[in-house]
């Protein structure tokens, strides 16, 4: 359609800002990881900002949190996003609000949703009144703990109230763009709604949804603010970690923060080939 | 040929069928949405209008526009955070549409070689965290004389964000027929009359959607622009931040509903372009 | 196989104002090969949508011999509907998209893989079973398709335009695989399309369908001699009709008077003739005068338009005279035994 020259003209511009940014601050950061930070007069090139780390008490645990809670809210994610979505195309009373409050959570920030869980679902918060007003405990230290907890309960609510319309919206532009052909096709050989769903509908909305799931996957595994907000001080998701050994004053704390940032890239990228060899395993069983 | 008529006839295991279960679902489904979504904003309302409300309260004791007329008063710097906010939004998505567009454009309509590098290229920011890459770039922007900038956390927005501008478009443009424009030259219209006659009211949705998605990022922003604005360059997430840690409730819930304002206005506008026939949010399905 | 029988069946779709189907009353036999044809937007897929179970009709009952099916859903009616647009499924292999009922039913493994291996031997698709659908043709998907339905045994086989995405070539050699398969199966078959050669070719019988209702039924034949109104003789290629009004034998209209055998009650009535009836020159009855404008020379047979009272008519005449009668005024006889007489029906 294009010829060389036009293509590298409109692709250009997009990809200098994100090489530099993107590869020069890989680089940059992973060589302070190695201990090059000339700043403080530091030259070295080693692995010693790993080792500490790795051997670090707190490490293996914050992994494990991390991985467990950014697995959970992306398969919880992925779940309600395809019933969601399996709902909302039929025609029904009201559906122009009903997708409207859906897409919502689209726009509310991370941070708001965070204040918000947290004033419903903790201790002292909304939920707990009501527990409390109809009878169902009789002091707030018996409503289960849902925010600084060990399992991140919390945490996950939050990414999965967030990201839940971002996959649905995905999920239905693809039921949108197949129609209701397929689905006709299957019932009148023979399946029935629920075959229907299984061996047709969800096969073909999987590959759709793969790469926004991966998104969210690696945004939740890496990102900081709703754990440093909602989560346990001990242990901590990797990126809560990470940012308090960066902002730590003792500058000899940087290269672990750069370690610890550079590690989770390297999980976040392992755990998304090892999701995509998963799903495409599950697709190709269930067809 | 085979003689058919020696299958048995029409042989079928009895499937378990119920036909009311879908419709109490579909109903349930709906609901579900409705209360899930309203639920966490709930408490923000609330409590930005209270004074004083413990447990076991399910409603204020004391209503007060204390945290409002904070917010209101220059000391709490919140209009200058809106501000700061909505040029950097504004500028990032300007920014990302005028890269992203072309860029989207280029990998929708052509095969070429090495698209498959251009594309991993462009997912890399945000498959990989941002954390690994904003530290080296903190560390190459003081070296710039961009930190504390505005300019500076405009273009660190830019990498999250613009990653979802090219895809969006790249989607949009892969369901795009160039024939057309092709025909509006042969009908006589000049290049700006047919991008403004024909391409523009075709990909208008994904520029929508894109503009969306990169204007919601950059607002909702918190670590970039911490590290890189370094405390002088206050957005609204900035504050946020600081007053949820801090533990304020009224204020800090108020100012969650400052921040949701503009986001819910622009959802208004935007609404029919994400769960429309447009399938702008295809684009996520096809990387 | 069972008839199909359908009871004043009717259906709205959902914020559509006027029916897609209307009241439609007729039967299908057992083993009958029946083709429901009418132009584009008539409401033949919703017909068949029905029937398969995957509409649910507004008014109207559906049987499959004796038994009512209305309320039965789709997965359980024995009838198998095959899309216009193949539909195989596109993650899956032509073997598996074959065997796909036969899984949905929970048959056996050997006995899914034997019958779907005499499908395939049948439709001529063994070489291609482990392809995936994007890799195959349009006509061995039809054939897949089709293999994908027939394996189930259905006792109703509905066909959505199945030829329609075909060059005329394959055209000819799947409506002929069709016509064989049905024979032999002697499967129930209700086959849709906009073309009236294809259903004249196929059908034992034939529905016209005009705006949602049935309009004429029968064999292809009396489509051609006694077409229920004008609008069918043109569906069928016949635009020479002209109104008039009727008393005892004879019929008054705009170009004249003439003599017809036709039985029909007196009143307005709409009179039609076919093009290969009309005699050229003076054979004393029903004699009229029209300018011949344009002669068209088709091999074995010329064909004429000439005008009459301004609208045009069509004569197919033998090629032997070889008189060149373009531009000229001419006599033409409608023999009475031909003329066909369609009462008006009183609006
Ligand atoms: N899902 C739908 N919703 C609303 N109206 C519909 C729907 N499907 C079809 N219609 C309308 O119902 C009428 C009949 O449609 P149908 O598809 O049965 O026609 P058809 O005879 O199969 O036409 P074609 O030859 O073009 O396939 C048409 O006027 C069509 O616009
Ligand atoms: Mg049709």
């Amino acid at each position: 359609m294009n010829t060389g020259l036009s293509l590298i003209f409109m692709l250009a511009p997009a990809l200098v800002v994100i090489l530099v940014l993107f590869a020069g601050g890989l680089a940059l950061g992973f060589s302070q990881s190695l201990g090059y930070m000339p700043i403080i007069g530091a030259y070295g090139f080693n692995l010693d900002a790993y080792l500490q780390l790795i051997k670090s008490p707190g490490f293996v645990p914050s992994l494990l949190l991390t991985i467990f809670i950014s697995v959970l809210a992306t398969l919880l994610a992925v779940v309600l996003a395809v019933a969601t979505a399996l709902t909302l195309r039929k025609r029904f009373v009201g559906k122009k609000i009903v997708s409207f409050l859906y897409q919502f959570p689209l726009t509310v920030p991370h941070l708001v949703v965070a204040v918000g869980v947290l004033l419903l679902v903790s201790q002292s918060g909304l939920m707990a009144r009501a527990a409390f007003q109809v009878g169902l405990i009789s002091d707030p230290a018996q409503f289960p703990i849902l925010v600084f907890d060990d399992l991140g309960i919390g945490v996950i609510l939050v990414y999965v109230w967030k990201e839940v319309p971002f996959i649905g919206l995905i999920a239905l532009a693809v039921l949108q763009s197949m129609g209701n052909d397929y689905e006709e096709q299957a019932r009148t050989l023979g399946a029935n709604s629920w075959q229907t769903f299984r061996h047709v509908l969800l096969p073909l909305i999987i590959p759709g949804i793969l790469p926004g799931s991966i998104i969210i996957f690696a945004y939740v595994f890496s990102s900081f603010e709703v754990p440093f907000l909602l989560g346990k001080s001990y242990p901590a998701m990797l990126s809560v970690l990470s940012y308090r050994l960066y902002t730590d004053v003792d500058l000899d704390a940087r290269p672990q923060a750069m370690a610890m940032s550079i590690l989770i890239a390297v999980f976040v990228l392992i755990l998304v080939l090892f999701y995509r060899r998963l799903s495409q395993r599950i697709l190709r069983r269930s067809g | 040929m085979i003689d058919l008529r020696r299958f048995p006839s029409w042989d079928r295991r009895e499937v378990k069928g119920c036909p009311a279960c879908f419709r109490v679902i579909h109903v349930a489904v709906i609901v579900a949405i409705v209360v899930g979504v309203l639920l966490p904003v709930i408490p923000l309302l609330v409590w930005s209008f209270s004074h004083s409300w413990f447990f076991p309260e399910i409603l204020p004791m004391e209503l007060s526009g204390r945290a409002w007329t904070y917010i209101g008063s220059p000391l709490s710097k919140v209009a200058n955070a809106l501000i700061n906010s909505l040029i950097i939004g504004a500028v990032v998505t300007a920014s990302a549409a005028v890269l992203g567009i072309p860029a989207g454009r280029a990998l929708g309509l052509n095969r070429f070689r090495g698209k498959t590098l251009v594309e991993f290229l462009i997912l890399a920011p945000i498959i990989v965290p941002g954390l690994a890459v904003i530290m080296g770039i903190h560390v190459l922007f003081i070296r710039l004389g961009l930190v504390d900038t505005l300019f500076g956390v405009v273009l660190v927005h830019l990498l999250p964000s613009l990653p979802y501008m090219i895809m969006v478009m790249s989607g949009v443009f892969a369901n795009y027929n160039v024939e057309f424009e092709q025909q509006a030259y042969s009908l006589g219209a000049g290049r700006i009359r047919t991008f403004v006659h024909v391409t523009l009211p075709a990909i208008l949705p994904g520029i929508v959607t894109g503009s969306l998605f990169v204007f919601l990022i950059s607002w909702s922003q918190y670590i970039l622009t911490v590290l890189i604005g370094g405390g002088r360059v206050i957005t609204l997430p900035v504050l946020l931040f600081a007053f949820a840690a801090a533990g304020d409730n009224a204020v800090t819930t108020a100012l969650c509903i400052v921040f949701l304002a503009p986001a819910i206005l622009i959802l208004l506008f935007t609404s029919r372009y994400l769960s429309g026939e447009s399938g702008a949010m295809g684009g996520f399905g096809r990387l | 196989m069972s008839s199909v029988a359908l009871h004043q069946l009717s259906h709205s779709y959902a914020g559509s104002t006027y029916p897609a189907v209307k009241d439609i009353d007729f039967t299908i036999e057992k083993g009958e090969l029946v083709s429901l044809l009418g132009p584009s937007g008539c409401g033949k897929t919703t017909t068949l949508k029905l029937i398969a179970g995957l509409l649910r009709p507004t008014s109207g009952e559906i049987y499959f011999d004796a038994d009512r099916v209305t309320d039965v859903k789709p997965e359980r009616r024995e009838a198998v509907m095959v899309f216009q647009n193949y539909l195989l499924f596109p993650y899956m292999s032509i073997e598996e998209n074959v065997g796909f009922g036969l899984r949905m039913r929970r048959l056996n493994k050997q006995v899914i893989a034997q019958r779907v291996q005499e499908i395939l031997a049948v439709m001529k698709l063994e070489k291609l079973k482990g392809r995936k659908p994007a890799q195959l043709s349009g006509g061995q998907q039809q054939r897949a398709a089709l293999a994908r339905a027939l394996v189930l045994q259905p006792k109703v086989l509905l066909l959505d335009e199945p030829l329609s995405n075909l060059d005329a070539h394959l055209r000819d050699e799947m409506r002929e695989l069709i016509l064989s398969i049905q024979r032999s199966l002697g499967v129930t078959t209700i086959f849709v399309t906009h073309d009236q050669e294809e259903a004249v070719l196929l059908a034992d019988r034939i529905a016209l369908m005009f705006d949602g209702k049935i309009q004429q039924v029968g064999e292809s034949k009396i489509f051609y001699e006694r077409p229920a109104s004008r609008r069918i003789a043109s569906f069928f290629g016949n635009n020479n009709s002209i109104s008039g009004f009727k008393e005892n034998r004879r019929v008054t209209c705009s170009i004249g008077e003439f003599l017809v055998e036709s039985d029909a009650a007196a009143g307005p009535v709409t009179v039609v003739i076919r093009p290969e009836s009309i005699l050229f020159g003076d054979h004393g009855v029903n004699s009229f005068n029209a300018l011949v404008k344009r002669q068209i020379y088709m091999g074995t047979h010329n064909r004429y338009r000439i005008d009459v009272d301004g609208a045009e008519w069509e004569v197919i005449a033998s090629a032997d005279s070889g008189a060149d009668l373009e531009g000229k005024r001419v006599s033409f006889s409608l023999p009475p035994e031909k003329i066909w007489v369609i009462p008006e029906r009183g609006q």
